[in-house]
């Protein structure tokens, strides 16, 4: 039997670079309809995945941003009850058709998607952390069901599941076993380079090693707070290649621009303390 | 030789993996999508491994499986092999009325109570079977613990508790932190009227025969302000890992009305430091000046210390700091002026003899930093006094 699933095959996109162990743990999750959690350190590209996904197998693709306050329900509908009680006063709309209030959530959405959906959940741990709980039967079986309406949503298709996590805090166990996961390691020097050439096509060679070298120097130093990531890389290149920079005079201890790669106060005092040291 | 024997070796590095993992990993096999030995260590790894901090533990299990067998060319096949057999022993043996999933329910369940600690003879993996692994009929119904060898009925061998869990090691999950955390709340209306109260707005319509009135409410938050004292002595280093993680979690639960922290040197005397590194600090008496009574303060510290330490005029060690309060009046202050307040100890309780342990214990109500301890402690910090 072939499964409709058989025809999904991730292979990366152009614009988004990913290790061969990141796309053969996409084709698993696609294959076992499951969703991935994708951790690792800010910067690493969780959330370009869902989307580099959903363009290259053109797929709609639908963003479920987690805040402190999302409440797993907010996922499915919101019955519009005040709306209705409105309505019952002015006799605008025929008020026993309870289907007009109610509002789909971005999960529903994706269960209702014509078309196989990627769903991204991003950031799934800025909830609460009873959240992912709330959500294990609607993931599993991909439906779930409006007493307002006497219905169940049934996934026509079972969207691709892609949750980011920072794992700030665990997610719970029962959850994980529904899922696969895959931990995004910060890319090496060379991954690295692959990256930027991507951002900057044609960047000059030299440039380019001598901005990664002090990168990865500075992210040596444990003690900061905050490491600087790929996006803070990205943007001290972009104003070093806006300002035209004279690279020869870059050094760890003449650093241009280095609130672009150090943000954190407390950071840069730390780091300039370390520079007389040495 | 068996592929099974990877399920055990997995569990014996602390995997904590389950027949759900197990079955995604044969459905891949069952499909073609692990092809080789390869395939197994890296797609294996997504199905299985659900947490970076395991990925190490992974490696070894992965070698460890490898090295089992002398022949490791031909594994895959005889994997192979015997996924098939396994898959047509399951639907033989699953006769009952159970459902599969019924069944698996009640080997997680069990799976659950038994965390992988030392399964004794666990090195005999592979060689005859399993027979290492407890063939002591365990349960009657559904999956069943054989004793001879894989080839007969039985599915999955469960292995039998040879350590019972020690609670001091559930601890280290940080989630559970986050769960015993949670239960520090104190729920009070605040805020705006900006929820609508849905009874009493249709109550108030109904009175108004049909006009409609929309009664808003306020939003009910969490009241509770809680502040950490840390205690950054030297002696805290070896139990650093589990103050970090529970500081770490209750900065990130966003669950408090208020949240703030300070450190100390082995006990808490005239100034009190805000960074790690105890250089920056402010006065003790402006701290209690600043904090009204109403905060939850939780002190982790081991409590140990030379008895001048806590008992004379005496001043953190490293740093010149005027003559003043002993550190034990200090602490005397504190627990009168906070109505709640307890003490963290992350030594185990059984070595609280120490005669400074003693004292600060008869200061502060003081608890294991253990999860028990901090459920213990919550409840002692939510009482009303």
């Amino acid at each position: 039997m072939i499964k409709n699933t058989d025809l999904l095959y991730y292979r990366g996109s152009s614009n988004y670079v990913a290790s061969k162990e990141l796309i053969d743990a996409v084709n698993i999750a696609i294959h076992l309809e499951k969703p991935l959690i994708i951790r690792g350190e800010p910067g690493t590209g969780k959330t370009m995945l869902a989307k580099s996904i959903a363009e290259s197998l053109n797929l709609p693709f639908i963003v479920w941003n987690i805040k402190s306050t999302t409440k797993a329900k907010d996922g499915l509908y919101f019955y519009d009850t005040v709306q209705r009680l409105n309505d019952a006063r002015f006799h605008d709309r025929d008020i026993s058709n309870i289907r007009q209030y109610i509002k789909f959530g971005k999960l529903a959405e994706a269960f209702m998607s014509e078309k196989k959906a990627v769903l991204l959940i991003d950031e799934i741990d800025k909830a609460d952390i009873e959240f992912p709980n709330d959500l294990l039967n609607e993931l599993d079986e991909m439906s779930f069901y409006i007493p307002e309406l006497n219905e169940t949503i049934i996934a026509k298709s079972r969207p691709i599941v892609i949750i980011t996590s920072n794992s700030e805090k665990d997610l719970p166990d029962a959850f994980l076993r529904r899922c696969v996961f895959h931990y995004i390691a910060f890319p090496d020097y060379e991954l690295m380079k692959k990256i930027i050439n991507v951002h900057f096509p044609g960047i000059h060679e030299k440039l380019l090693t001598k901005a990664l070298d002090i990168f990865y120097e500075i992210r040596k130093i444990d003690e900061l707070r905050k490491k600087p990531s790929t996006s803070e890389l990205i943007d001290w290149i972009k104003i070093l290649l806006i300002s035209a920079y004279d690279i020869e005079n870059i050094s760890l201890k003449n650093l241009p621009y280095i609130g672009a790669l150090i943000k954190k106060e407390q950071d840069l005092e730390l780091f300039h303390r370390m520079l007389r040291y040495r | 030789m068996s592929l099974l024997a990877f399920f055990y070796i997995l569990r014996h590095n602390g995997i904590p993996i389950t027949a759900k993992e197990w079955f995604d990993l044969y459905n891949l096999l069952k499909e073609g999508i692990i092809k080789n030995l390869d395939d197994l260590y890296y797609k294996g790894k997504t199905v299985l491994v659900k947490s970076e901090k395991l990925y190490d533990a992974y490696d070894k299990a992965y070698i460890e499986f490898l090295n089992i067998g002398k022949d490791i060319s031909n594994r895959l096949e005889e994997i192979l092999k015997l996924l098939d057999e396994e898959s047509k022993l399951i639907n033989r043996n699953f006769k009952s009325d159970e459902t599969l999933e019924e069944i698996l329910n009640k080997f997680n369940e069990r799976l659950k109570n038994q965390r992988v600690k030392h399964i004794g003879g666990g090195r005999h993996i592979g060689q005859k079977g399993f027979s290492p692994f407890g063939n002591s009929g365990v349960e009657r119904e559904g999956i069943r613990v054989s004793g001879s060898s894989l080839h007969n009925r039985a599915f999955f061998v469960a292995t039998e508790r040879f350590f019972k869990n020690l609670r001091e090691d559930v601890f280290l999950d940080g989630r559970n932190i986050a769960l015993a955390l949670k239960k520090l709340r104190h729920f009070q209306n605040a805020g705006v009227e900006d929820e609508v109260n849905l009874e009493e707005t249709i109550d108030a319509t109904a009175k108004n025969f049909g006009e409609i009135e929309i009664i808003f409410k306020k939003k009910k938050i969490n009241n509770i302000k809680l502040l950490l004292l840390i205690d950054n002595g030297g002696s805290m280093e070896p139990y650093r890992d589990k103050v970090e993680r529970l500081f770490s979690i209750a900065k990130h639960l966003r669950y408090f009305k208020d949240f703030k922290y300070f450190y100390f040197h082995n006990c808490i005397y005239n100034n009190i430091y805000t960074d790690t590194e105890l250089w920056k600090s402010i006065p003790t008496s402006k701290l209690i000046r600043d904090f009204d009574q109403d905060w939850k303060v939780i002190i982790i510290g081991d409590a140990l210390m030379a008895p001048y330490e806590l008992y004379n005029s005496f001043q953190f060690i490293y740093r010149l700091e005027k003559k003043g309060t002993p550190g034990i009046e200090w602490l005397k202050i504190l627990n009168k002026h906070f109505k709640n307040a307890i003490w963290l100890n992350p030594i185990p309780k059984i070595q609280w003899q120490h005669q400074t342990v003693k004292a600060i214990m008869n200061i502060f109500p003081m608890f294991p930093l253990t999860i028990e301890g901090i459920e213990e402690g919550i409840k002692q910090l939510i009482k009303k006094n």
